[in-house]
Order: structure tokens, then C-alpha cells, then sequence
């Protein structure tokens, strides 16, 4: 992750963009929390794919873009194998975390 | 039902049976506490310690090993661990033990995982009907769990009548769950949280998301149960913002 160009701790983009809407606050404690525990990169390229979501619905591209590139180097990450790259949706997101977390 | 028969070797070599409980308690622990890399490490050196590996302590601590791989996503190989376990397990305690419906339990919430949603049901109703046979009191585990089933099955309405069978539930409302004060309720009040949100009724199920949030940051922190709930409320609340905006 370290190696990309977009790379900026979450924590640091949350504070400058969560400011916003509530659920904007909670994902970027979610990614926040994900970026740091070990086997979670699946939590984290599910809450950077909704951010990233949440700000193209705002016509913020930048930070769409951005947090659209965490979501897909999270999810190479987990996902090496894949030859090709899924749809940027969330059904695919949400397939790289349990189901039922009990 | 026969006792544990653990090792063999010579004294000072092989390990004892103490240290082998003592292992499989803590990754018990590390697993509840959400720490899988640390108990996935401790469990897969109880496991190699074992000289009986047709044990029904083998059968508890590969069963847990299943556990925690199914946790940290890998439904593939927690199958493995629970097949060994309900093999174990059979031989030693016949078709019809309460044991064998736990693993069938375990097995069926893994195949829901993978996703194999006819092999889970399958599993679930043998263990159900072994659960009723035996008057097991964990026949609420069974129907939580085939309630999440019926879920990813998109049948909600059926999910909410399964998961209502819980004895523990018996005429619980919406209500009942945000007044409760008892965190053992937590994994149902998730899933009844999704339930509601796939029958459309978004604002009970951000209640009760929001309730299940605080108590899996309160229990565990920082944590994967936390993150799960954390993008539960959130994403109720984006589509609560989102529907505001389009009226």
C-alpha cells in the first residue's frame, strides 16, 4: 500500500474529510481501524469502495478517486490470484468479508 | 464417553495433557477476543502436539481450528477441520450425539460462507432435528444460524420466523432487543438488524445497528465485529441520507 501514489494515511484523510455526514465519520473509523489490524484488508476495500461511492455521489472526484484506488490495492492484496479485475461494486466488497461475522 | 488419551512418548519429551488444555483454552480466548493470527498460532501447535488424533480432545481443538479459519474468511479450510472433527466425533460417540450437531452446526455455517446454501440447509435441518431429538439446549444456535441462512437466501420474512424459534427469543419484539442489557444477544441483534433492512424498514434497523455498534466496541474494540457494525450503521445511514435527498 506503501507504494502507491495516492497513498495518504486514512487517518489523516478522515480527519480532513469527515467532517461532513455521520456515516462519512464511521467509515473512516472503520478504515481507520482496519488499516491497522492485521487480516482486515477486506474491512478496509469495503469501507474505502462506500467513501469512495459516498464522494462521487458528492461530485468529489479526488477524493472518490482515492479512496476508489485504497479499496482496489486492499482488495489485490487479499485477492492476488485474480486475473481479472471485478466490477468496482459493492456485492464484490462485501464478498471479501464474512457474511455472518457472530 | 472415553477420556482423552493425549500422548504416549517419553517423560520430559512429550507433552502433557495439562499443556494441551492450557493451549486450547487460550485460543479459545485469543479467538473470542478477536486475536486470530495468535490463536490460529497456538492452536496449530496444540494440534501437532497431539499423539491420539482420534480423540474427542483432537475432534474440540480441530473443531476450534475450524473456528477461527472461518473467522479470518477461509470457509475451505474451516470445512476441512470440521469434517475431521464430525469423523472423530462419529466414531467415537455414534450418528446421534449432541456433539455430532454441533459440528454439523459448524460444517452448515461455513458451506453459508463458501457460499453453498443447499449443502448449509442440508446440514442445518440434521442438525436441528438431531438438536430436537436430544432436547439439546443449543437448539437457539441452530435456528440463529439457519435464520442467517434463510437471509443470504433473500427470504427474509422466513428468517425472522426461524430466528424468532430461539427459546431465548420467544416473544421478543424489536423493542425487547434495544431494552436488553445482555451482549449475549448481540449476534442476533445483527442479524434481526439486517433482517429489517432487507424487508425495507431501514429505521429499525438502524436501531438496532446502532445498539449492536456500541455494545461490539464496548466488548471487543477495536476489532472485526466492531468494523462489521460500524458499516452497518454507516451504510443506513447513507441510504437514510440518500432517500432524504430524493424526496
Amino acid at each position: 500500500l506503501g507504494q502507491s501514489l495516492y497513498f495518504i494515511p486514512i487517518s489523516i484523510i478522515f480527519q480532513i474529510l469527515a467532517t461532513e455526514f455521520p456515516f462519512s465519520e464511521l467509515l473512516g473509523q472503520l478504515a481507520a481501524i482496519a488499516e491497522s489490524l492485521p487480516g482486515a484488508e477486506g474491512q478496509l476495500a469495503r469501507a474505502c469502495y462506500k467513501l469512495s461511492i459516498i464522494y462521487m455521489d458528492m461530485q468529489r472526484e479526488d477524493e472518490s478517486q482515492r479512496f476508489r484506488q485504497r479499496a482496489l490495492e486492499a482488495r489485490a492484496k487479499l485477492r492476488p490470484q485474480d486475473r481479472h479485475e471485478p466490477a468496482f461494486e459493492e456485492s464484490q466488497f462485501s464478498m471479501l468479508n464474512l457474511f455472518m461475522l457472530w | 464417553m472415553p477420556g482423552p488419551n493425549f500422548c504416549s512418548g517419553a517423560a520430559g519429551t512429550a507433552p502433557k495433557p495439562r499443556d494441551l488444555f492450557l493451549k486450547t483454552d487460550v485460543t479459545r480466548y485469543l479467538y473470542e477476543r478477536e486475536q486470530y493470527d495468535f490463536a490460529k498460532e497456538f492452536i496449530a501447535t496444540a494440534l501437532s502436539n497431539f499423539t491420539d488424533t482420534q480423540s474427542l480432545a483432537y475432534a474440540s481443538a480441530t473443531d476450534l481450528s475450524g473456528l477461527v479459519d472461518l473467522d479470518m474468511n477461509k470457509p475451505d479450510e474451516a470445512i476441512t477441520s470440521f469434517y475431521i472433527a464430525l469423523r472423530v466425533r462419529q466414531k467415537i460417540l455414534g450418528p446421534n450425539d449432541p456433539f455430532i450437531a454441533f459440528s454439523l452446526n459448524n460444517l452448515a455455517i461455513a458451506y453459508t460462507e463458501l457460499p453453498d446454501l443447499l449443502e448449509a440447509k442440508s446440514l442445518h435441518e440434521k442438525a436441528i432435528a438431531l438438536r430436537l431429538e436430544n432436547n439439546g439446549d443449543r437448539i437457539g444456535n441452530s435456528y440463529s444460524n439457519l435464520s442467517a441462512l434463510l437471509l443470504r437466501m433473500n427470504e427474509p420474512d422466513k428468517a425472522e420466523e426461524t430466528l424468532m424459534k430461539c427459546p431465548s427469543l420467544q416473544d421478543c419484539t424489536d423493542e425487547t432487543f434495544l431494552a436488553t442489557d445482555n451482549p449475549r444477544y448481540v449476534g442476533d441483534m445483527v442479524l434481526l438488524s439486517r433482517i429489517r433492512r432487507a424487508q425495507g424498514r431501514n429505521d429499525d434497523a438502524l436501531r438496532l445497528a446502532s445498539k449492536a455498534l456500541a455494545w461490539r466496541q464496548k466488548v471487543h474494540g477495536d476489532r472485526f465485529k466492531t468494523c462489521d457494525s460500524l458499516y452497518d450503521v454507516a451504510s443506513l445511514l447513507h441510504l437514510q441520507t440518500r432517500s432524504a435527498s430524493a424526496m
